[in-house]
């Protein structure tokens, strides 16, 4: 007889990850508080150090698929284990590090290791809960933001108090100690989790789909493409925030909210992550319960109106800090929402390969930020804004009269080659 | 970097004729995407017409989103 998993099980696996998430965050959201200390220390000059974080980001992008690869073949467990090692290693060499090529080389670990803790942490999560997929995702997505605002201020201190090699050693070793600690406890679940709640709005496959035959599907490639489309805008979004500020001349108006002061450029970054973190669960909840492209509908819809909103009013300080938070807030869910439509669409087996397979798309959406720039030098931040605002309307039209229909359709056939399967053979 | 493109997604249909007789299609298949992802943005970042490293770095470190 099969072992079945306590009720409580799928909630601890989730907590797990989350925690994991939390400790591979400041590998993203802390570089910025050692470049300058590095910079004091051996001159090489800001943009050759912030090089390595380009590095660490495409190596923790591009590689997800194939640590993915791994966790679906060997379980959650060593993947997990190995990214906590690899995080260790690559802060350590970082406090050692006296070369730009040992920085780089660091960089390249530190993006191995954030790239097989995020992609098992998300791809554990859409396996243990197959009907609150967006929850789960979006939880664990959220994590990585959660984790950075509870360490950045100590790793701030002990730059400022020992350095920024005890800093990169101390946190780096910790941070890593714990992943790996954390991985024995992570496992899949002991059965394929079926699915307990059907609802037409959350339709869920009955196929668990190979990488091969998902990348083979069109709507493997239309989810792909609605991906690199919103992403792209909350790229371009996030480098002509500041231009824009300063041209509207609110970039140093003071703005007093929820009991703080603060100038609206500084308010509106802060508010930025916050409202991200937070929509990642919050939609995440919304979808599973309202439908994955109603949602994505939705949020595609805010993005754009909370853009054209920026521009028409945006001159007003408090204008300017709401609609880019909630720009964000809406731009964030992209990380829960098609995870959980990849695993509804493709099964739980191969979960994790495949959404790391459509994880990928950030990094396709990263080769517009040069067309970005050139495009916002000739002709202005308006150019580029109008482009996000297109972007995103067409994201939402293509989820919700395109995706909706042609993941139906293909889910029905789902059904038909599922009661195929299963149909006893009659003998003559 | 026009060239350096074109000759990198010209691998995608010698990659076709591999994955068409592999075994391993799979794993050919992420390792493949991996690289030409890194390639590709190896090539955004260092190409003749690209941006510069350090402004591709503060966008991505801007954006502070996974």
């Amino acid at each position: 007889m099969e072992r079945l998993d306590s009720p409580s099980a799928k909630w601890w696996q989730l907590a797990f990850g989350v925690l994991c998430m939390a400790m591979i965050a400041n590998l993203q959201y802390g570089w910025t508080l050692f470049v300058d200390p590095i910079d004091a220390k051996f001159h090489w000059g800001r943009a050759a150090i912030q090089f390595a974080f380009t590095v660490f980001v495409a190596t923790e992008t591009w590689l997800v698929p194939v640590e993915a690869w791994f966790v679906d073949r060997y379980g959650p467990r060593i993947v997990v284990c190995f990214g906590g090692v690899m995080i260790a290693l690559a802060w350590f060499i970082n406090s050692r590090a006296d070369s730009l090529t040992l920085l780089y080389a660091a960089a390249v670990i530190g993006g191995i290791g954030a790239g097989s803790v995020y992609g098992t942490c998300v791809g554990n999560a859409l396996k243990w809960f197959p009907h609150r997929r967006g929850l789960a995702a979006g939880a664990t997505a959220a994590g990585f933001g959660a984790g950075a605002a509870v360490t950045v201020v100590p790793i701030a201190k002990m730059i400022a108090s020992s350095g920024y090699q005890d800093a990169f050693l101390f946190f780096g070793l910790g941070q890593g100690a714990i992943v790996v600690l954390l991985s024995f406890f992570l496992r899949k679940p002991s059965l394929a989790v079926p699915v307990q709640r059907k609802t037409l709005r959350l339709p869920q496959t009955k196929i668990d789909r190979t990488p091969r035959e998902v990348v083979r599907t069109p709507v493997f490639w239309l989810m792909y493409a609605i991906f690199v489309m919103v992403a792209s805008g909350g790229l371009m979004a996030a480098a002509q925030i500041a231009p824009i500020a300063h041209d509207f001349k609110v970039a140093d108006v003071p703005v007093s909210l929820f009991g703080l002061q603060m100038a609206a450029l500084t308010f509106a970054i802060s508010l930025d992550r916050i409202f991200d973190g937070f929509g990642r669960p919050f939609f995440g909840y919304v979808s599973d319960n309202l439908g994955r492209e109603n949602t994505m509908f939705i949020a595609f819809s805010i993005a754009a109106a909370a853009i054209i909103l920026l521009l028409t009013y945006g001159t007003h300080p408090l204008v300017f800090v709401f609609s880019t938070a909630i720009y964000f807030g809406v731009f964030g869910e992209i990380y829960s929402l098609f995870p959980a439509t990849c695993g509804d669409t493709f099964g739980s087996k191969f979960a994790t390969t495949n959404a790391g397979l459509l994880y990928t798309a950030k990094g396709t959406a990263s080769f517009l930020v040069p067309i970005a720039s050139i495009i916002s030098a000739t002709y202005g931040w308006s150019a580029v804004f109008a482009i996000i605002i297109g972007l995103n309307v067409v994201a939402a039209i293509l989820a919700l009269f395109v995706l909706k229909p042609l993941r139906t359709r293909f889910l029905t056939e789902d059904e038909g080659a599922a009661s195929v399967a299963v149909r006893p053979v009659q003998l003559a | 970097m026009t060239i350096a493109t074109t000759l990198a997604l010209q691998s995608v249909p010698f990659a076709g004729l591999v994955f068409a007789r592999s075994k391993n299609w799979d794993l050919f298949a992420v390792a493949y995407l991996s690289a030409l992802g890194l390639i590709l943005t190896l090539i955004t970042l260092v190409g003749d017409a690209s941006l510069a490293p350090a402004d591709f770095a503060a966008i991505t470190e801007a954006l502070t989103t996974n």
